[in-house]
Formats: structure tokens, C-alpha cells, sequence
């Protein structure tokens, strides 16, 4: 093949083995660690879109007290224990702009009783005006919801037919969802409004257990959905005018938050490879202001027999450019070989911290791979130029002094 | 034979920490085309500042160089990079070839920096560059690497490198430095072939009297200054040797 300046940068880096794999390590591991992490956020924030959009609402309406906590639990799956009485529903559908409200309850689960899951989130909803539940069953019995049927998430224990006992009212799982990646709907479990009171009825009499609150005329909140071309702001306006007691927040405002939580957990990671990256541009430009150093000879006869000043700059950052990116091809090959061996465990530890995770769409994945490249191409780029800069400043005339 | 090269008041002037050197004293050279003419002088006699300057790789300090009556030195880093590299084809004393290349790269190494040169196709270059090699008697080792080759051998590789853009002008500074007597002589006679055969301008910088023997312009450097058409080169050097 004959040679191109891409091809003499490519022969140069195999002149000096030890530099070459200096530099393809370092990089490696901070491509494969950012590789690896951005992964993991983005399979988390992946989560929670995907659970948030099945939501079907554009807005979550709840008592002010519980905001905090209500974004905890769609984070997290962990249940709110605020509610309102469930007169605000029908004052919501009559606003303007309004299409559909549909009421929830949502309960804490017993911990103790038989067939019981500690962390479930129970929540009742009213089939009547459902339009967030049953539209994303993947699995169910027949098309027709019982008074006593239970609708479970994912994550759940339990298989379609099954009997489950909650606050002492049982229930036949009747239909399971798809798997979303968010606590709120993969260990939930669903079921009349009507069940959530009889459990909160059940709660008070039973003395094992610890009582509910009383739920008759209550609900936790309501999901809105709104007509084409109706402004969030004014309905939310609205409703906040005549109900200052609620609380109403987009889904989107959900999402945003969910993903500031997120970016919080993994901050010391972002941190780390931030500095990881700074601290290989300076290695990078070390070992290339080494190797313009002792290759001053060869720039100089390469510039002697007609090589601008441009091309001779391009030479030392094509070499950087191909180290760098070999090292983000084999930094991502690692990190995405290391997340794909211990998904089960990592998968395991974030639902110890209550963070959901599945891995994001493959296209995704595509452009976080080329982030990662383009990272580390800016990290061969940014190491040389200075280096760069120095070998087009090489006089070819001092080389041929020293009697090259 | 028309003038070709020419220097008017050529000085280079070195700052060395609080010294000043004069390298070039005001030189004022003619080569004609075709000609095979041999700076020969003492160390630091300005011989290479000089081969330098008309090669476009130092800036004098004053005066001119005109090749074919244009100044180089009014040139942009661009031209002047274009201009090294079609018109002259350079050789330096010793590993100037690049270790990472075969021989066949090293000889078409020129051509990356050579538009014109690249549009030929990488067939027709390698054809050429071989061509080249067997001319100089280097055809079976056309895909060695330089650490296989003989001094002489490197010598040759050069040779053909600085021929591939068929420049003009071929410039060379102790092409025969460490070379022995035997191979140095090998060597002398490619250059008066070219000379003869492709009709360039040889300008050689070089120590050895051997170069003599060959040459049609003697030029003896001393001090900076030049002293072209002397009676007996070999007895003009020899005084600056005594003098020193």
C-alpha cells in the first residue's frame, strides 16, 4: 500500500509499542468507565420515561403535603400516605380543557400478614374512568375486570389466577403489566377504589396491623388528561385556583427531578471521570510533547521535503486521533462487556437503593457510543495540539545542521 | 546553459546569547541549470546556511535567492513548502529515511505532500518509485526497511526519494558523510548520472576531496564568504586549514 500521511501517522505509533499502550490503557478506562456509567443513568432515566409516559396523564394532581414524597415514589416505589377527598374530581372534570381525571388511592402494604409484599404499592383506581392501568395489561384472564381482581406489576411474585390478601380483602390477580423499569408499576399491584376502602375499613378493626387512614370519600390523587391544544399552565392554573389545598405537576416536571435524583447518585462517578478525563489530556500531551521531542530529526526532514506547517500538525494529531479513538473502541467494548456480565448484581444493588434500571433503547446505546468516541477523540485532540503546535514550529534548517 | 540559481548579498546572521555570528557574508552565487557544483569548506564555514537558503529552508538575513529569477523568499509557508517540494529534491547526511517505512514508502514519501503528485494514482507512483530503485540498483529491496540496508544502500533509498517528484534541483548535504572511500565512490557516481541522465542541478555540500573528481562548479567556502573558479580548490582549502 502506498503511504498516506494518515498511513505514515498509523507506521509512526508503531515505532514506540510502550507509549502506544500507556496511552490505550489510560483511555480504555476512562472511556469504559464513562462507556459504563452513562449507561447506567440512561437505562435509569430510560426507566422512569418509560413508566412516566405510561402514565397516560399530563398531570398529576395531589395534596400539597405530599409532593416530595410523591416524587419519591415514582422514583423509587416507596408510597405516599397524604390524600384528599375525592369531591376535587369532579371539580376538575368540569374544568375547561379537561378530558379525562381518573382517582387513585394509594396504600402502603401490610408487612407480616400471609402473601403480603413488603414494598408493594397498592393502589386503587376506578376502572370507570380508568385510562392510565388497562391500557398497558400484557397479560390478563379475559376482558372483563372483577370487582375483586387485581391487576400486578412485573416485578410482583405472583402468576394470573392467584389469590393475594391485602389489609385482609382478597383479591384474584387477574391481569399483570408489562415490565417499565419504574418501582410505581413494576411492584404494584391494582384494584378497585372500592377494595382500598373496604382494606382501609379492615385496617381499623384489625388490631394486628397498623390501621390506614380513613379512606371513605378520599383518593391520593388524580391523573388529568387534557384536550388537544390545551395549555398546562392554565389548567393547572385552574385547578390550583379552586383547590389551594392540591398540588397539580407535569409528568415532565416528574421526569426532570427524577433525573436531577439520578444525576445526584452517580455525581461522584461524574466527578471522578471528569477528572480522569483532564488528568489523560495532560498524559496525552506529556507523552506527545515526548515524542515531537525525539522525532524533532524526522519533522524536520518530513518538513525539508515539502510538508506545511498545517500538514506537519495534522501528522502529530492523526497519530493522537487513532490512539485515542482504538482506546474508546476497546474503553467501550470493556465497559460494555463489564455492565453486560454484572447487569444481574448491578441490577440487584440499585433495587436495594430503590433505583429502577433496564437498559435504553439500542439506539441510544448507538449515540452514547459515539459520545464516547467523540470524547475521546476531543481527549486525543486537546493532549496534542500543544504538542502540535511545538512540531510545526520545528526549522528544518537546524536538523540539517545537526548533520541529519 | 542558462542561469538558474542565483544569490545577490546573501547574509545569515546567528544570535548566539549575546554573540553575533555571521554565517553568510554578502554571497553572491550563479548556478546555471545542469550544473553539478560542490560547496566544499571547513566546519562553519557557511556551506550548509548557504545550500540552505537556496533550498528554502533558512531565512537569510539579507540579500536574495532567485530560482529561475523569482525569489523564494517572497514565497508564503504554503509556496514555499510547494515549491521544496516540486522543484528540489533534498538529501541529508545520514538516517534521514524513516525507520516505520519500507523503502518503497520512503522513496514516495515526498509524493504525500505533493498534490499534483497524488492524483497520480498509487499504481503509476509505485511504478515510478520502482523504476527509480532498479535505476539505482535497489530493485530487490524495494520492501526492506531501512535498519536491513547497508549505509550505501540508505544512500541510494535517498537518492530515489529525492528524485520521485522529479524536481529541478537536487540538493544534498554530505550525501557521503561516514560512507568508506569504496561506497562513497559508488555513490559520487550516481550523482554524475543523474547529473548526466535526468540533466539536474546537483548542489552538494561535502568535505571529501573525491567530490572533485566529479564536479563541474567548485565553490570553496570560507568564513562566510564564497570563492567560486579558484585555480586549485584542493590548495585553497588546505590554506584555510593551515590558517585555522
Amino acid at each position: 500500500m502506498i503511504i498516506s500521511l494518515f498511513r505514515l501517522a498509523y507506521q509512526n505509533l508503531q515505532m514506540k509499542h510502550l507509549r502506544f499502550y500507556i496511552i490505550l490503557i489510560s483511555v480504555s478506562i476512562v472511556i469504559g468507565a464513562l462507556f459504563a456509567s452513562s449507561l447506567l443513568i440512561l437505562g435509569i432515566q430510560h426507566s422512569l420515561d418509560k413508566g412516566l409516559s405510561k402514565l397516560g396523564a399530563d398531570l398529576l394532581v395531589i395534596p400539597k403535603d405530599s409532593l416530595v414524597n410523591m416524587k419519591s415514589a415514582l422514583l423509587t416505589g416507596e408510597p405516599s400516605a397524604f390524600y384528599t377527598d375525592s369531591a376535587v374530581l369532579d371539580k376538575i372534570r368540569a374544568l375547561k380543557g379537561v378530558k379525562k381525571v381518573s382517582g387513585q388511592i394509594f396504600l402502603t402494604s401490610a408487612t407480616g400478614e400471609c402473601c403480603v409484599l413488603g414494598n408493594s404499592f397498592l393502589i386503587g383506581f376506578d376502572p370507570s374512568d380508568d385510562f392510565t392501568v388497562m391500557p398497558w395489561v400484557d397479560k390478563k384472564i379475559n376482558n372483563s375486570f372483577p370487582a375483586d381482581g387485581a391487576i400486578i406489576g412485573s416485578m410482583t411474585p405472583w402468576e394470573l389466577g392467584d389469590i393475594v390478601r391485602f389489609y385482609g380483602v382478597p383479591l384474584t390477580v387477574w391481569g399483570k403489566l408489562e415490565r417499565t423499569g419504574i418501582g410505581l408499576y413494576d411492584n404494584a399491584v391494582f384494584f378497585n377504589i372500592q377494595k382500598a376502602r373496604e382494606m382501609s375499613d379492615h385496617s381499623q378493626s384489625d388490631k394486628s396491623i397498623k390501621p390506614l387512614a380513613n379512606l371513605n370519600g378520599k383518593i391520593s390523587g388524580a391523573l388529568v388528561q387534557l384536550d388537544v391544544g390545551a395549555k398546562i399552565p392554565f389548567i393547572t392554573f385552574s385547578i390550583l385556583k379552586e383547590n389551594p389545598e392540591l398540588k397539580a405537576i407535569t409528568t415532565g416536571n416528574i421526569a426532570t427531578s427524577a433525573r436531577q435524583t439520578t444525576v445526584a447518585v452517580f455525581s461522584g462517578i461524574i466527578a471522578l471521570i471528569v477528572i480522569l478525563v483532564l488528568s489523560n489530556i495532560l498524559m496525552i500531551n506529556g507523552i506527545y510533547s515526548a515524542v515531537v521531542n525525539e522525532r524533532k530529526r524526522e519533522l524536520g526532514i518530513i518538513r525539508a521535503i515539502g510538508a506545511t506547517r498545517p500538514a506537519i500538525f495534522k501528522l502529530i494529531i492523526y497519530e493522537a486521533l487513532l490512539t485515542s479513538v482504538m482506546s474508546g473502541f476497546v474503553g467501550m467494548l470493556i465497559g460494555g462487556s463489564l455492565l453486560k456480565i454484572f447487569q444481574r448484581s448491578i441490577v440487584f444493588y440499585l433495587r436495594l437503593l430503590n433505583i429502577p434500571f433496564m437498559l435504553p433503547p439500542g439506539e441510544i446505546i448507538g449515540l452514547l457510543a459515539g459520545g464516547a468516541i467523540l470524547v475521546a477523540l476531543l481527549m486525543g485532540i486537546s493532549g496534542s495540539a500543544y504538542p502540535a503546535f511545538v512540531a510545526v514550529r520545528i526549522d528544518p534548517h537546524e536538523t540539517m545542521k545537526q548533520g541529519l | 546553459m542558462s542561469e538558474f540559481i542565483e544569490t545577490k548579498g546573501l547574509k545569515k546572521v546567528y544570535q548566539v546569547g549575546d554573540q553575533r555570528v555571521e554565517a553568510l557574508k554578502g554571497v553572491d552565487l550563479e548556478i546555471t541549470q545542469g550544473d553539478f557544483a560542490v560547496f566544499m569548506g571547513h566546519s562553519g564555514s557557511g556551506k550548509t546556511t548557504l545550500v540552505s537558503a537556496i533550498g528554502g529552508l533558512t531565512r537569510p538575513t539579507e540579500g536574495t535567492v532567485l530560482i529561475e529569477g523569482n525569489d523564494i523568499w517572497k514565497l508564503n509557508d504554503r509556496q514555499l513548502s510547494n515549491f521544496r517540494n516540486r522543484k528540489i529534491g533534498f538529501m541529508f547526511q545520514s538516517f534521514s529515511l524513516l525507520p516505520t517505512l519500507n523503502v518503497l514508502n520512503n522513496v514516495v514519501m515526498p509524493t504525500i505532500f505533493s498534490n499534483s503528485s497524488r492524483k497520480k494514482n498509487a499504481d503509476e507512483l509505485k511504478t515510478k518509485a520502482i523504476s527509480l530503485l532498479a535505476d539505482l540498483e535497489m530493485q530487490r529491496k524495494v520492501y526492506s526497511f531501512p535498519s536491513e540496508l547497508s549505509g550505501g544502500e540508505q544512500r541510494r533509498v535517498a537518492i530515489a526519494r529525492a528524485l520521485i517528484n522529479d524536481p529541478e534541483i537536487i540538493l544534498a548535504d554530505e550525501p557521503t558523510g561516514e560512507l568508506d572511500i569504496r561506497t562513497e565512490r559508488e555513490v559520487i557516481d550516481i550523482f554524475s548520472h543523474i547529473n548526466e541522465t535526468y540533466k539536474k542541478t546537483l548542489i552538494v555540500v561535502s568535505h571529501s576531496l573525491t567530490w572533485l573528481e566529479k564536479a563541474k562548479t567548485i565553490i570553496v567556502m570560507k568564513d562566510g564568504l564564497m570563492f567560486k573558479d579558484v585555480e586549485d580548490p584542493v590548495e585553497a582549502i588546505m590554506e584555510g586549514v593551515c590558517k585555522q
